[in-house]
């Protein structure tokens, strides 16, 4: 019989939720709460508000030379590295350090696992990327756990879907705009420059090129095989939406779009960039 | 006995005035002197020690030991140029140049690898509870004193900066007469981790046998009963306990939901309790005394004055937080030489996570040769105490506690 297991952790300033379904729920929770500690792990290195996490400490002892860094650290600035590359600049979690700084002035030394800055006051903003990266983590502590059917997602705007429901091509999900996708193995991303907007007074997501707020109301949901590329794509889209999309991702734009709303658990939580997901859909038969 | 002595009074009171001016602790600790360093347990504790570890300069992981293939390449991802074993045997036999020994197995396992660590002459840094059994706490007891070894006992609260500086409040009797000693942990878990077979399920899920498990107060109780220990300069001369499974029903014997009392010589209640039902507020100790209430939890502290408590000269500087409807003061190590700097903020939270500054202090006491901030005599008293209250917990019935117990050592 195909049992559900809800879980929820607060962390990175949102909630991140599992809902995993299988056989045996002891052993569901047992891996749920280990992903979910990965997630707080993430939580606690990333989080440039706390200054015992490790970015912290990188942007503190950087620019006097090279610091070095764990390895989950280090495969993080690397893809941020190969992320801002791709797109060109577009994405770039340097943005906000002021005009002249971006990722080229963080040096990554890969053999001996150090990363140092070229100038003093280089901010690093990990933000979505961060979430798409844990996320990315707690499916990899899933599938080691034997976990074959969960859906991972972070303050509703960052999805990673494990395998797909009994009968079903996947895990269904209406992202913003209206527009329907399955997810199997797959991870979606969602971003809106104006959802803090509420909170904030202006856009949470800075110009690289301006080194401002961005001012757009476009919408942007990717489809990608992991959650970091997909953040990395729809932060980029954002920025510059004349990007192209490299094969294997799948990206939607819209420049105006309906509220979304996450739906693992019924009635419960709205937001306010998020997609709709019908986790529901996941069939509780013998 | 918990009340201050002059020296403690008049030593505290210098360190206030002056706050101890240095930025030493905004920068990373680099050993003296090269040090090789094997970690025996890798699971996610022993991870999260490499992570530190990796902060050190100097520190080199040579050689990692787990049981487990599965944990062991995880570390060996993270520590480059370590060598692997499944036994410390293995490992003590074949790298020689190993100097230091970090034990992060379960705690049942702590004596065979600590006891034979120091028999090779390594330094022992041994994770708290020391041990699960009385035979097991005085065997590693009197390994670590009859070497000539550093032997540090794994305890955060001695070498964090944070609890330092409050420790001088209250030693200094910042805060007069000691009411109540009040102190929590709270996380919503099962504690229950997946095993990759069911022949793994016993060794991973270690904490939920009771045969091997000291339970919420042995495993997260012991940390903050040596910081109340180090605070109170005092041990417990009674400690009642009781507990129950609250919402974990799965079949499980060891409790979800813990609690205890202990009575320090002078008549101080010290009342703990740990659930993994809930995780309101956390881990956290709160002193109350007749001038203020001083709370700690870990990577921050704060103190919150009465209404007649007088103004002290340091408060000019401080850093204040909202509770509701009570204000905090931040604790803030260095606070006047920060505060001259224009650079307050800057000290508000520790610069690195809490497990990072017993490790830097292991590291300092082997390289530097300096005395270990927390001895196997403090791990066997702070032991005395965990096995006390596991045996109330069992039995129902309140456990008595001499001075004489904690003063007679292992020979």
């Amino acid at each position: 019989m195909t049992e559900l297991v809800r879980l929820a952790v607060a962390a990175m300033a949102t909630r991140f939720e599992i809902v995993l379904a299988g056989d045996d729920p002891v052993k569901l929770r047992a891996a749920g709460e280990l992903a979910l500690s990965e997630i707080e792990s993430c939580d606690a290195a990333w989080n440039r508000f706390r200054t015992d996490s490790e970015v912290s400490r990188v942007v503190r002892l950087a620019p006097r030379g090279a610091v070095p860094v764990s390895l989950e650290f280090l495969e993080l600035i690397m893809a941020c590295e190969s992320g801002w590359s791709a797109t060109s600049g577009a994405f770039d979690v340097t943005a906000g350090s002021g005009l002249g700084t971006s990722m080229a002035d963080v040096l990554i030394n890969v053999d001996v696992r150090t990363v140092a800055f070229r100038r003093p006051n280089v901010r690093l903003d990990f933000g979505a990327i961060a979430k798409g990266f844990a996320l990315d983590r707690a499916a990899r502590v899933l599938r080691e756990s034997g976990v074959d059917c969960a859906l991972m997602h972070g303050g509703t705007s960052s999805v990673v879907a494990i395998g797909h429901p009994l009968g079903q091509p996947g895990f269904r999900v209406l992202v913003p705009g209206g527009a329907s996708v399955n997810l199997c193995d797959e991870a979606l991303s969602v971003s809106r420059a104006d959802s803090q907007m509420h909170i904030l007074g202006e856009s949470h997501v800075v110009d690289p090129r301006s080194q401002q707020p961005l001012v757009t109301s476009r919408g942007v949901a990717i489809i990608a095989p992991s959650g970091a590329t997909a953040e990395i794509w729809s932060t980029a889209l954002l920025v510059n939406q004349s990007l192209v999309v490299p094969p294997g991702l799948c990206a939607h734009m819209s420049d105006s779009h309906p509220v979304g709303r996450f739906d693992l658990s019924p009635n419960q939580h709205a937001s306010r960039s998020g997609a709709e997901i019908f986790a529901h859909d996941i069939p509780i038969a013998s | 006995m918990t009340s201050p002595s002059r020296r403690d009074f008049l030593g505290a009171s210098a360190a206030m005035l002056a706050l101890n001016p240095s930025l030493e602790m905004l920068l990373p600790y680099a050993a003296k002197a090269p040090l090789n360093v094997a970690l025996v347990g890798v699971g996610r504790q022993g991870r999260a020690i490499l992570a530190e570890l990796a902060k050190i300069a100097g520190v080199r992981i040579v050689a990692l030991v787990d049981s487990s293939k599965g944990r062991l390449d995880a570390g060996l991802r993270r520590a480059q140029g370590a060598e692997g074993f499944a036994s410390h045997k293995e490992m003590l036999d074949k790298v020689k140049s190993v100097e230091a020994v970090i034990v992060a197995t379960p705690t049942h396992l702590h004596r065979a690898v600590a006891v034979d660590s120091l028999g090779a002459g390594k330094h022992v840094y041994c994770e708290a509870p020391l041990a699960h059994t009385m035979e097991d706490l005085v065997a590693i007891t009197r390994a670590a004193r009859a070497s000539k070894a550093v032997f540090q006992t794994g305890m955060g609260a001695r070498s964090n900066p944070v609890y330092q500086l409050a420790r001088t409040f209250v030693r200094s009797g910042t805060l007069r007469t000691l009411a109540t000693v009040r102190a929590q942990y709270r996380k919503k878990m099962t504690w229950r981790f997946p095993a990759p077979s069911s022949a793994e399920e016993a060794d991973v899920n270690w904490r939920l046998n009771p045969d091997v498990s000291l339970g919420l107060l042995g495993e997260v109780g012991v940390s903050q009963f040596d910081a109340v220990h180090w605070f109170l300069n005092a041990y417990p001369t009674s400690v009642r306990a009781s507990g129950s499974i609250r919402l974990h029903q799965d079949g499980r014997k060891v409790h979800d939901t813990v609690s205890c009392e202990m009575v320090f010589p002078d008549g101080v209640r010290f009342a703990y309790d740990a659930t993994i039902a809930n995780s309101f507020e956390g881990a956290y100790e709160l002193y109350t005394g007749e001038m203020a209430t001083i709370k700690l939890a870990w990577n921050a502290g704060w103190m919150f004055k009465e209404a007649d408590a007088p103004t002290q000269g340091w408060e000019v500087y401080a850093n204040r937080e909202q509770f509701h409807d009570e204000q905090g003061i931040t604790l803030i190590a260095d606070a006047t030489k920060l505060a001259a700097q224009n650079k307050l903020k800057d000290g508000v939270g520790l610069p690195e996570p809490p497990l990072y500054y017993p490790l830097a202090d292991f590291v300092r006491s082997v390289t530097e040769s300096k005395p270990s901030v927390c001895s196997a005599d403090e791990g066997y008293r702070v032991g005395l105490v965990v096995l006390a209250a596991h045996q109330a917990l069992q039995t129902g019935v309140e456990q008595k506690l001499s001075e004489q117990q904690f003063k007679d050592m292992p020979k």
